[in-house]
């Protein structure tokens, strides 16, 4: 499994006003681990300071979380804490069938 | 811990951390430069996360990986750009040192690129701009990321390569915003080749490549569909933000679905609140939606398997 990892996905990026957490990114990288078998290489694309105010932290945050999880090993769907389906709200049927797809194709 | 009981949770080999030691040389005037990767460096070892992994910070013959994916001619079109350069220098109108956005704009649009720098100067920024070491740096983590993912493997060890500039916007033939080279795409051409450490085999057959950054990655997107072995062999995944003018405005549902003649692309498109949905996404659904609704729902799911995590999940969505 080959991963662009970008972090302008994380919580306080300017630019990509998405919200994932530490926790998110850790979560994350332990599940590729789980679905690869260990055989995952991340690969780091964007993430930028695009006010010059943030220094940085949400990148740096994203960053530290993925190699810790990396560190801490792999992990299955499964093993997610429960709560987290509640924060999964996908937009349109549209989006649902990918995300579907996305799960058929990992299985 | 609750993870400890779970089969799929287990030791995993100790993470290589790939860093290219030159990246000081990638220096650029907006926002893309080494800082970030300097940045990301001090805290990992700050937090002592640095010491517990593997370290590569070599890798040999820079230049050959990343010609087995991108064309001749684009390479020989950036070496010429870099090389001519003197300092920084526009990656889009490759005009040096522009005074401000109309100077450059002036520049695509004579270059024949009307619509100039669309992406950067919506955004009140003068120019892309990246100095002359910047192209050797992608190569150099070309090769980095291709020898980690080699060596992961082999041997199942996850990696985490510490690299810039990013590569997802590159295609075989032309780069896109900050992305000279797809490191990616070209990590996934070196495992597609056959190896003399796997006795002549490829070192995986199959690739599974995800892409969360918050823009869509059409570079590796038009690889995946296009590119003879990464078709045969690659899945691209790319979940990003997708609403009405953001960059790169393409990534919609069912776009470049060609599911049946290999080469799968999967893309999830999520919207910002308050923001408008995209008037320009693809209308057609895609192969997964065709390839549904062609056969029914009883039928589709027994085809898929009845693994709990299927089924939980597709309850949690719907």
């Amino acid at each position: 499994m080959l991963v662009s990892a970008g972090y302008d996905c994380a919580a306080g990026d300017l630019l990509g006003r998405f919200q994932v957490s530490s926790t998110g990114f850790c979560h994350l990288s332990r599940l590729v681990l789980g679905l690869a078998g260990g055989a995952a290489l991340f690969v780091l694309e964007g993430g930028y300071d695009v006010d010059g105010s943030s220094g940085h932290a949400p990148l740096v945050a994203g960053v530290c979380a993925s190699v810790d999880g990396m560190l801490q090993g792999a992990m299955g769907i499964e093993d997610l804490p429960s709560g987290w389906r509640r924060e999964v709200k996908p937009q349109t049927d549209a989006v649902l069938d990918e995300v579907e797809a996305v799960l058929f194709l990992m299985t | 811990m609750a993870h400890a009981s779970s089969p799929r949770a287990g030791a995993i080999r100790q993470p290589l951390l790939a860093y290219n030691a030159d990246h000081d040389r990638h220096d650029g005037r907006m926002n893309e430069n080494a800082g970030h990767v300097r940045a990301a460096h001090d805290e990992l070892r700050r937090s002592g996360l640095w010491a517990r992994c593997e370290l590569l910070l070599q890798a040999p013959s820079a230049a050959v990986y990343a010609e087995t994916l991108h064309s001749a001619r684009h390479l020989a079109m950036l070496r010429t750009a870099f090389l001519e350069s003197r300092g920084w220098f526009c990656a889009v109108c490759t005009l040096e040192n522009a005074a401000d956005a109309a100077e450059c704009m002036a520049c695509c649009t004579a270059r024949g690129r009307d619509e100039g720098c669309s992406f950067c100067i919506p955004e009140g920024k003068t120019s892309v701009y990246l100095c002359a070491a910047s192209l050797d740096v992608a190569l150099t983590n070309c090769a980095l990321c291709a020898e980690a993912a080699r060596r992961g493997c082999a041997t199942r060890t996850p990696a985490f390569a510490l690299v810039r500039p990013p590569g997802h916007h590159a295609s075989s033939e032309s780069f896109g915003s900050y992305c000279l080279l797809n490191t990616v795409g070209v990590t996934a051409r070196a495992l597609l080749q056959p190896s003399p450490s796997a006795a002549g085999a490829a070192l995986a057959q199959r690739i599974l490549i995800i892409d969360w950054d918050i823009h869509h990655g059409d570079g590796t997107q038009a690889l995946v569909l296009g590119d003879g072995a990464l078709r045969e062999a690659c899945t691209f995944v790319s979940i990003h933000r997708h609403d009405e003018g953001f960059w790169p405005k393409s990534g919609g549902v069912g776009e470049g679905s060609g599911g049946a003649a290999g080469g799968r692309v999967v893309n999830v498109p999520l919207r910002v609140r308050g923001t408008a949905t995209p008037t320009t996404t693809a209308s057609s659904s895609g192969w997964w939606s065709r390839w549904r609704r062609g056969c029914s729902r009883t039928r589709c799911w027994c085809r898929q398997g009845t693994t709990a995590r299927r089924a939980t999940c597709s309850a949690v969505f719907r």
